[in-house]
């Protein structure tokens, strides 16, 4: 890594950084505002009891012995932030991540500033792995503020809400966002161009997304679900259970690897033409 | 020998970006590298940077490999991009202090000298900096680090004539350091100025490689005279000027080479007017180069 340019671009994307951890904290905050009127709303049992199979698998609302439903048949707080937020947190913080990390050295490019970056005695990897370090940064600092958000929240409506499991399933969602990040970087490297890697990346990502809650209504194709990365992040589990899913944590930090390694192969044997 | 190219070739798919390009620039000397736009200047230029790999051939600077040895060439050697693409939500301080740092060294005393002799406010944001003063900018820091090469593609596009003039001197001065410059440009009037030596590209190919007197006895610059009476043609022909049309007291013409023989003829003549504007190396290359082989020759 080059500390020169990781601090430069920390810097310039501190705008980012700000506006996605503000939009994470208020995001946490309001949902945690409306939660007691809607936890007791009568016939909201029987509502997320009927719930299609697909859309509780959109939702990550499978899983070995999880709950909706407080003994008292109340809309769980635990549920609640589930469907609700944590839920959603991935699928938005991966548009973040086809934009920040597919634009690593696609943009530059594409400005011209790259020619003036590799003109000086840099190594084309310190370029790469420098400015993925500057996503993950930036993506730490989204998902910290995020939970305070949510713990901020939880204080607001004085609810006592486990924020370990909380914390785990934002830490998955971090995972499964770093593996979104993995092959948009490896994209912008192909590419070196910031709208084509939008694009693979993008339908590359929604592919995945619907494929986790399309496969149980393909019957014998149900297995197919397994390839989504989305398949390995069912929040609920992770903060009814406060633990991990392992099988979901190698796999994202493999996709990561095998795709930044590969970046930074094709990285290092382009032609650096816009 | 500073910088050896041989065979150097680039296609990009099917079209040609230079083809077997054989280069030496020796070292404490200026070279120009002049060629119209898309000729392969840049193309060369950005083969030596590493930029982009060659179809064949290869390069030395420095007596090292261009790809093996990329990041330590890149440590001696300063560039000046053929396009002004700077970090716009930059000053111009924050991009010099960053590019400072990718270098070993103190720079901030050369780097104030030459904001000065330039008269560049680098406290400004670059997205405000009209195209000459982002020009300034990359001529800094590539001059700033005092490297012992500097490849320039274009160093005094968008700078005024007086910016131009300073620049030059810069130039010089690193010359007399026992720098080497390697200078590509489209402007005649600017190598000629400069340059001891020059490379010719056309087409991708290395057409001419002379040193510069030479290339000035090649020169082509047209001249529009208008007579106070209609002359005959044959009263101006002579070696090295050619009458291209006459239009009444008007005489367009084109001079090859030397201009005091027609200097002379045109003084035993009554003139009423003459247009002799600098000589372009677009005429230049109408005249010798649009249908020479492309041997280089030395």
């Amino acid at each position: 890594m080059n500390l020169a340019i990781f601090f430069s671009n920390l810097k310039s994307s501190r705008g980012g950084m700000i506006a996605w951890g503000a939009f994470g904290f208020l995001f946490g905050l309001l949902v945690m505002y409306i939660y007691p009127s809607i936890g007791d709303v009568s016939g909201i049992s029987e509502y997320l009891e009927n719930l299609p199979e697909q859309f509780k698998a959109a939702f990550g609302l499978t899983g070995e012995g999880v709950s909706l439903l407080t003994p008292e048949g109340f809309y769980s707080l635990e549920a609640f932030v589930s469907v609700e937020y944590l839920s959603w947190w991935p699928p938005v913080l991966a548009i973040y991540a086809i934009f920040a990390a597919g634009g690593i050295v696609a943009r530059e490019v594409e400005r011209g500033t790259m020619d003036l970056l590799l003109s000086q005695p840099v190594h084309r990897y310190q370029v790469v792995i420098s400015k993925f370090a500057v996503f993950l940064t930036a993506l730490l600092v989204v998902s910290i503020v995020s939970l305070a958000g949510l713990a901020a929240g939880f204080a607001l409506i004085e609810e006592k809400a486990d924020l370990l499991g909380v914390s785990l399933a934002l830490l998955q969602s971090f995972l499964l966002v770093m593996a979104v990040a993995g092959y948009s970087a490896l994209f912008s490297c192909l590419f070196l161009d910031p709208r084509k890697t939008q694009m693979a990346a993008g339908v590359l990502t929604a592919g995945l997304y619907i494929l986790n809650f399309m496969a149980p209504s393909l019957g014998s194709f149900d297995w197919a679900k397994k390839i989504s990365l989305f398949y390995y992040y069912q929040p609920l589990p992770i903060v009814q259970n406060a633990a991990l899913n392992w099988a979901g944590v190698g796999i994202y930090l493999g996709v990561t690897v095998v795709c930044f390694i590969a970046s930074l192969v094709v990285f290092q044997r382009r032609d650096i033409v816009a | 020998m500073i910088i050896k190219t041989y065979g150097l070739t680039k296609y990009y798919g099917k079209v040609r970006g230079v083809e077997d390009l054989d280069l030496e620039v020796e070292q404490g000397e200026i070279f120009g590298f002049l060629g119209p736009n898309g000729a392969g200047k840049t193309t060369t230029i950005r083969l030596l940077l590493d930029l982009i790999r060659p179809t064949k051939g290869h390069a030395e600077i420095f007596g090292l490999d261009t790809r093996r040895y990329s990041w330590q060439i890149r440590q001696r050697l300063g560039n000046v991009p053929g396009d002004d693409f700077l970090y716009e939500d930059m000053t111009g301080t924050e991009l010099l202090d960053l590019l400072g740092r990718l270098h070993t060294g103190d720079h901030g005393a050369r780097r104030q000298e030459l904001a000065e002799r330039l008269e560049i406010d680098l406290g400004r944001k670059i997205k405000g900096y009209s195209t000459g003063m982002k020009q300034k900018v990359t001529l800094i820091q590539a001059l700033m680090n005092d490297p012992e090469l500097l490849i320039l593609d274009e160093p005094t596009s968008g700078l005024d004539p007086i910016m131009q003039q300073e620049v030059y001197d810069i130039l010089l001065e690193e010359k007399a350091r026992g720098k080497t410059v390697f200078l590509s440009s489209h402007i005649l009037p600017e190598v000629e100025r400069v340059c001891d030596r020059v490379g010719i590209v056309r087409e991708g190919h290395l057409v001419d490689l002379e040193a510069l007197p030479d290339l000035k006895r090649k020169k082509v610059r047209k001249m529009e005279v208008i007579f106070k009476e209609e002359i005959a043609p044959e009263m101006l022909t002579m070696d090295e000027v050619e009458v291209v049309s006459k239009e009444g007291r008007r005489v367009n013409l084109t001079v090859h080479g030397n201009v005091d023989k027609l200097i002379k003829r045109l003084a035993e003549l009554e003139v009423e007017d003459v247009v002799f504007p600098e000589a372009t190396l677009e005429d230049t290359f109408m005249t010798f180069y649009s249908h020479e082989s492309h041997e280089v020759k030395k």
